[in-house]
């Protein structure tokens, strides 16, 4: 049975890096087998990814518990976050990663993963700086979802 | 419940802070044996070896300068933090931004409910600030992770 890392989505092997789609296993899940470094690598690349191409296919990488705080604002459930993110003012954008580390968050097997990064607006001269912070929980069907996410623009 | 999250959040980071500025060693008193510091990508394990990582820095002398603090719950018995701010060394004529997250766990005794501010929130404060003794098990440094921000 091949398990779905983050969503269901058809086109989730797409946004994954190549050297992931070679470790598959008919048992277990491929997200438990994985390294923590690669897993919070792939999970980086399909987060940014999808945000930059379709920010609505977030949804699913949150659950009605998740919370966001975006800037220092707080919402909290995947329907109120994903509105909030399709109604930032811009229509295009792209995130380029420039550090991601992680490290387990305890014994219910969460990770944090931390990012920074280039966050480019379209039609903007300069690219804006940022840090993210995830804290990714493990779904009971092997995949994983992000349960805290905190979002900061690092200003000069 | 937000601002009690809110409020203990910075709490720490100002306490957290405040050793690193005045009294880098007694940091290892935050930390476990099982805390993880990742610093500028380089990952220590243990409060001895996350001690000996910070007081080994390059800088005798350095200010924190704290912009933001972000805390959300993290589960029943624990908060995350993400601080950025500007780092000042001595001689430097620039200030370094940085960024950082860090994990804190609670005994589970003490969780973070949403009435009112509790009797177990007020004393975790205080012993924050060491102004109480901490029973066996007071909270701790779980995960902490470090990053300049290069202009």
């Amino acid at each position: 049975m091949c398990s779905q890392l983050f969503c269901p989505s058809a086109s989730l092997s797409s946004y994954l890096s190549p050297l992931y789609r070679l470790v598959r296993s008919s048992r277990g899940s491929e997200a438990e087998r994985m390294d923590p470094d690669a897993l919070a690598k792939a999970f980086v690349e399909h987060y940014y990814s999808t945000f930059d191409a379709n920010r609505a296919g977030l949804a699913n990488l949150y659950q009605e518990g998740s919370m966001l705080t975006f800037e220092g604002q707080k919402i909290q459930g995947s329907q109120s976050i994903v509105a909030k993110l399709t109604s930032l003012p811009f229509q295009q954008c792209q995130h380029s990663i420039t550090t991601v580390d992680c490290q387990p968050s305890g014994p219910a097997g969460g990770m944090l993963v931390f990012v920074s990064g280039n966050l480019q607006l379209a039609g903007e001269q300069h690219a804006l700086k940022f840090s993210q912070m995830f804290h990714l929980m493990p779904t009971p069907q092997g995949s994983f979802y992000v349960f805290n996410d905190i979002f900061r623009l690092n200003y000069a | 419940m937000e601002e009690q999250v809110e409020l203990v959040g910075r709490a720490f980071v100002d306490h957290y802070y405040h050793l690193f500025d005045k009294d880098r060693a007694s940091l290892s008193s935050l930390y476990q044996p099982t805390s993880m510091l990742t610093f500028e990508g380089q990952r220590v394990v243990g409060a001895h070896a996350i001690a000996e990582k910070l007081s080994q820095l390059p800088f005798d002398q350095c200010q924190h300068l704290i912009s933001t603090v972000d805390s959300q719950p993290s589960s029943a018995a624990g908060i995350v933090v993400l601080v950025s701010g500007s780092l000042r060394l001595p001689g430097e004529e620039h200030l370094l931004r940085f960024s950082q997250v860090t994990s804190l766990s609670f005994p589970s005794h003490i969780f973070i409910s949403v009435d009112e501010p509790s009797v177990e929130l007020f004393d975790l404060l205080l012993q924050m600030f060491h102004l109480v003794p901490s029973p066996g098990g007071s909270f701790f440094v779980q995960n902490d992770m470090f990053r300049l921000n290069y202009g």
